[in-house]
Parts: C-alpha cells; sequence; structure tokens
C-alpha cells in the first residue's frame, strides 16, 4: 500500500500562543485506509486535521498529501482537491439555497465544464442517498441530512481523501447514525481514504486504526482492540472506553478470565453465553 | 417547585401557509424535586415544549400551572415565575457576552433588581457551585476560556438567579468525555446542594440513563411515553422505532436475556452489569 498522507516532524505553533499546539507528529496515513483521531478538547486533532489538507501549514516540518508539499502555496488547490474537509457544524458549511447548487459549488469553483458537474452532482448525491433531495432548501433538511449534504459537496470535488472533524457532535442519534452509514460507505465502496476526528468511542471502534492524541502529540495509535484495550491509559488522558469494553476491564479486575479488548455487544454476548 | 402541564399544544404560524403542529396535546406532571430526561430525536417537539415551561413560548391551547399558579392566567405574575424557572439552551456559551466572567454571571441577578452586595454572593456562589475557581477566573473574559469552561459559565449565569427548576437542553453537546463528566457531576452536586428540580434534555442515553429518575419520550410533537429509566429503557425496540437507542449497556443485557441467560434486563449502568454478570457466574458456579 502507498501512503496518501504523510507527516514528517510537524510542529505547529498559533502566532498568539507561546505553547506548540503540535509537537512532533509523525504519521502515514493509507490509500483507502478509515483512520479515527480521538483525543481531549485542546489536544490538538483540529489543527492536525487543517494541517492535512492545507489549511495551515507545519511550523516545523513537513505534511505531503499524495506527495505534494502543504506549504506549497502553488499546490494548495490540489491538494485541497485531493483530500476535502468536512466540518462540525452542517449550518456553517451549506452555502447555496438549493442542495443541487450547493453540492455544485466546489466543481464549479474547480472550472469544471457544466455538464461533467452535472454528473458529478447526481453521482454525489446519489452515494450519501440525498438524490429525492436535490431541489429542496437545504435548511429544512435534519442536521444529519444537511451534514450528508456538506460530504456530497465534498464527493463532487472527487477527492481521494476525506477529513471529518467531529462531523457528528452536533447530530441526533439518528443522525450521528446517518452520517457515519454513508462516511463507512464511501470507504468501502467507493475505497476513499478516511480521517475521522471523533469524541464518540463507537465511531473510533468502526476504523482500520486509531490515532490517540494528548496535549500536541501523538501519543498512541494501533488497531481499535490495541487502543481500546488501554483502559486506565485512555481514562488518564480524559478519554473514555466504550461501555462493553469498560464492562470487560472490571469483570477482570473482579477475577473473570475475559478478553481485554472486547469492543462490541456482540462480541460481549458471545463471550458470557460461553460463560453462564 | 412543581410543574403541571395540560393539554398543551402549539401550533408555529398559524393561519398562514407555513403552518405547523409543533406539539400536540401534552400532558405532564413534574414534581418537586424530582429529575427528569427528555428524549426524542431532532423536530420532535422537546425544545417547543420545554420553551413553554418558563413562559417563552405562548400555548396555542392548553395550559402550564406552576406550583398551583396558571402561567397565562390573567394577572399571572409571568416575571417572578420565569425566575424560578431556569433555562440553559444549547450551547449556551454563545450567549456569552459580557467583558468578564463576573460581569457575565451578574447580568442576571441585576436585572432582577438585587442590591448589589446580593448579586456579588450570587455570583461567587454560582461560580464556585459550576466548579470553577471564583478568584482566579472573576476578572478574565469568557472567551479566553476552554469550551467546558465557557459552556460552566453560561450556566452558572442562570444559577445566579437561584432557579428553582433547573431545565438543561443538550448541556454536554460538543464537549470532550472529561468536560461530559465535569459538567454531569456538577448536575449532581447542584441537586444535592439544592435540591432542585432538575430537566435534562439529551441524545446521550448514556448520560440519561445514569443521572435522572424518570423519562419523558416525545416522538412528532406527542409524548409519547413516560416513565421511570428502567421502564422506558425496557422499550428496546419501540425506542428503536422513533430514531432512539438505549445504553450500549443495556443492549448487552437485553441480548443475554434474549439468549435465555438468568439475568436482570433492566440494568442502566456498568457498575450494575458488572454486579449482575458476577453474580450469574456464581450462581453457575455453585450449581
Amino acid at each position: 500500500m502507498t501512503a496518501e498522507i504523510i507527516a514528517k516532524g510537524v510542529c505547529y505553533q498559533y502566532a498568539q500562543d507561546k505553547s506548540l499546539a503540535l509537537i512532533d507528529i509523525n504519521l502515514a496515513i493509507n490509500k483507502g485506509e478509515f483512520v479515527a483521531i480521538i483525543g481531549p478538547n485542546g489536544s490538538g486533532k483540529s489543527t492536525l486535521a487543517k494541517l492535512l489538507n492545507g489549511i495551515f501549514a507545519p511550523t516545523k516540518g513537513e505534511i505531503y498529501v499524495d506527495g505534494l508539499n502543504t506549504a506549497n502555496q502553488e499546490d494548495i488547490w490540489k491538494v485541497r482537491q485531493k483530500a476535502g474537509m468536512v466540518f462540525q457544524n452542517p449550518d456553517n458549511q451549506i452555502v447555496a439555497t438549493v442542495v443541487e447548487e450547493d453540492v455544485a459549488f466546489g466543481p464549479e469553483n474547480l472550472g469544471i465544464q457544466p455538464a461533467e458537474i452535472r454528473n458529478r452532482v447526481r453521482q454525489a448525491l446519489e452515494a450519501v442517498e440525498l438524490t429525492e433531495y436535490a431541489h429542496k432548501a437545504p435548511h429544512l433538511l435534519s442536521g444529519g441530512q444537511k451534514q450528508r449534504v456538506a460530504i456530497a459537496g465534498i464527493l463532487a470535488m472527487k477527492p481521494q481523501c476525506i477529513i471529518l472533524d467531529e462531523p457528528t457532535a452536533m447530530l441526533d442519534p439518528v443522525g450521528r447514525k446517518e452520517v457515519i452509514k454513508t462516511v463507512k460507505k464511501l470507504n468501502r465502496e467507493e475505497g476513499k481514504t478516511i480521517v475521522l476526528i471523533t469524541h464518540f468511542m463507537d465511531e473510533a471502534v468502526m476504523a482500520d486504526r486509531v490515532l490517540v492524541m494528548s496535549k500536541g502529540r501523538l501519543v498512541m495509535e494501533g488497531t481499535p482492540r490495541q487502543v481500546f484495550s488501554r483502559v486506565e491509559k485512555l481514562k488518564s488522558i480524559g478519554l473514555d472506553v466504550p461501555q462493553v469494553t469498560e464492562l470487560a476491564h472490571q469483570l477482570k479486575r473482579a477475577g473473570v478470565e475475559i478478553r481485554p479488548d472486547l469492543l462490541t455487544v456482540e462480541e460481549m454476548v458471545d463471550f458470557l453465553c460461553q460463560l453462564l | 417547585m412543581s410543574i403541571v402541564v395540560r393539554n398543551l399544544t402549539h401550533i408555529y404560524m398559524p393561519g398562514t401557509p407555513f403552518e405547523s403542529i409543533a406539539i400536540k396535546d401534552i400532558n405532564w406532571e413534574i414534581a418537586d424535586g424530582e429529575f427528569w430526561g427528555l428524549i426524542g430525536h431532532t423536530g420532535s417537539g422537546k425544545s417547543t415544549l420545554i420553551q413553554h415551561l418558563n413562559g417563552l413560548l405562548k400555548p396555542t391551547s392548553g395550559e402550564i400551572i406552576i406550583d398551583g399558579e396558571n402561567l397565562h392566567a390573567r394577572g399571572a405574575r409571568m416575571k417572578e415565575i420565569r425566575q424560578k424557572v431556569g433555562l440553559v439552551f444549547q450551547y449556551p456559551e454563545h450567549q456569552l457576552f459580557e467583558e468578564t466572567v463576573e460581569r457575565d454571571v451578574a447580568f442576571g441577578p441585576k436585572n432582577m433588581g438585587l442590591p448589589e452586595d446580593e448579586v456579588a454572593k450570587r455570583v461567587k456562589e454560582a461560580i464556585e457551585l459550576v466548579g470553577l475557581p471564583y478568584d482566579a477566573v472573576k476578572d478574565k473574559s469568557p472567551f479566553e476560556l476552554s469550551g467546558g469552561q465557557m459552556r460552566r459559565v453560561a450556566i452558572a449565569g442562570v444559577l445566579a438567579m437561584n432557579p428553582e427548576v433547573l431545565i438543561l437542553d443538550e448541556p454536554t453537546a460538543g464537549l470532550d468525555p472529561l468536560g461530559r463528566d465535569e459538567i454531569i457531576e456538577e448536575i449532581v452536586a447542584l441537586r444535592k446542594k439544592r435540591n432542585i428540580t432538575v430537566i435534562l434534555v439529551s441524545h446521550s442515553m448514556e448520560d440519561i440513563a445514569r443521572l435522572v429518575d424518570k423519562i419523558a419520550v416525545m416522538h412528532r410533537g406527542k409524548m409519547i411515553k413516560q416513565g421511570s429509566s428502567r421502564e422506558i429503557f425496557r422499550d428496546y425496540r419501540g425506542l428503536t422505532s422513533v430514531g432512539l437507542g438505549i445504553p450500549q449497556i443495556t443492549e448487552l443485557m437485553m441480548k443475554l436475556r434474549e439468549k435465555g441467560k438468568d439475568v436482570a434486563c433492566d440494568i442502566l449502568t456498568v457498575e450494575e452489569a458488572r454486579t449482575e454478570i458476577l453474580k450469574a457466574i456464581r450462581r453457575k458456579g455453585s450449581a
């Protein structure tokens, strides 16, 4: 597999701050990989996301997206076209008064031919399952639908990678499910590389790999199983684990012989059925 | 302080082409000191309902009775009642506006016309009640604080009015797990200290399960269910059919039960689940 995004010794300092927001970040995200980034507020997750598609340039070190250096101003539009970004608040990302026009905004700005734009908008809306809403006004949609419109807008620019910065933080359970289902589908069926920043551990569990950030550093990484089995460590940096993992941890401490890396309800049910 | 909602209906923009029924025929009784969770997916009418409880919205029909007094009767003391029912909106930190934390929290009690020393006393109390160090934060700009801290300052602004009922709309949305736990612990501490009535609106079934005593479920403008947390979360299928869920831990116990295992399934927290499973293991061991 080839790496799609590479960070080498990346540091970032906001102009008004004395301390570094990111300290010596090294990572490689492969093509088609689904990576989740978790960490407490202020740990540098969102800053990192903004560096990955060139909204900020590193103070020190380098970031490459598909071989392009994000600090190179001449390539910045190519970088952003390759790595599209979806933000937390759906209401801040919608620019047009009709869904299909909103989705067309990105490709229009890339100077794409009208016929091709139509094509892309149709495909993007199909991918997020909002075809029947093409002519609706975005403000009448639910939070989850709006966030899917935002994703469609990114898709229409044909990126290889989609970075999502807490896309479900403002949504209700149904909206969260819709968005996560869409993200998974884009990864599995369309082969998009996904970088998902989230506070919800049950979302991080679905990734191929989880990166944990704390105080500007990358402090842990591994498969969800490897990461979430370290309950004490995660709690010490102010993070949660899924309830099922917490239960496994507590049962183990009570002397029950149990794998500490159970992640889902189904796994726990299977395990307990053998025991009880 | 008790609240009775009787046959409450609210229609937005009645008599226009945009007319829509937001909530319909709601009946709800909240006794003094109770802790309620209000759940329902976006657009189910939760926000419309809670805005009636302190008179921000006027019912199209039906009534709100607070401590025996009809909120919309002629001559009702609306202003006093409003001060007794504190409403913390979603993302309340967006409503901070003063130059210092102290002045922001003082805004409410000042407008109540309280004497200065009383305002100062309440501001200090409220800031400490939400777990912030008064001396360290009082002269700071609220905008220098972290997201979780800003939210606590906003909540302090409501608490400084000494409400007897506190309504919180999604108080933990967008916070990290630590920030979430801090807010939750403060709500618990607050109830102990002041014994106030609390209504918590939340999408987090885990938070609802570990905090509240009773739950009201909204769906398409109607209140479709009310009961104790255990009763409500027992109805997994019913809740999922209206776009809601149950805590992961409750789901686990239900599935064990479905597989014929002898465990209680009205479990709300990880600790309860652990105790229940350990009991089952022991039973099996001694059988």
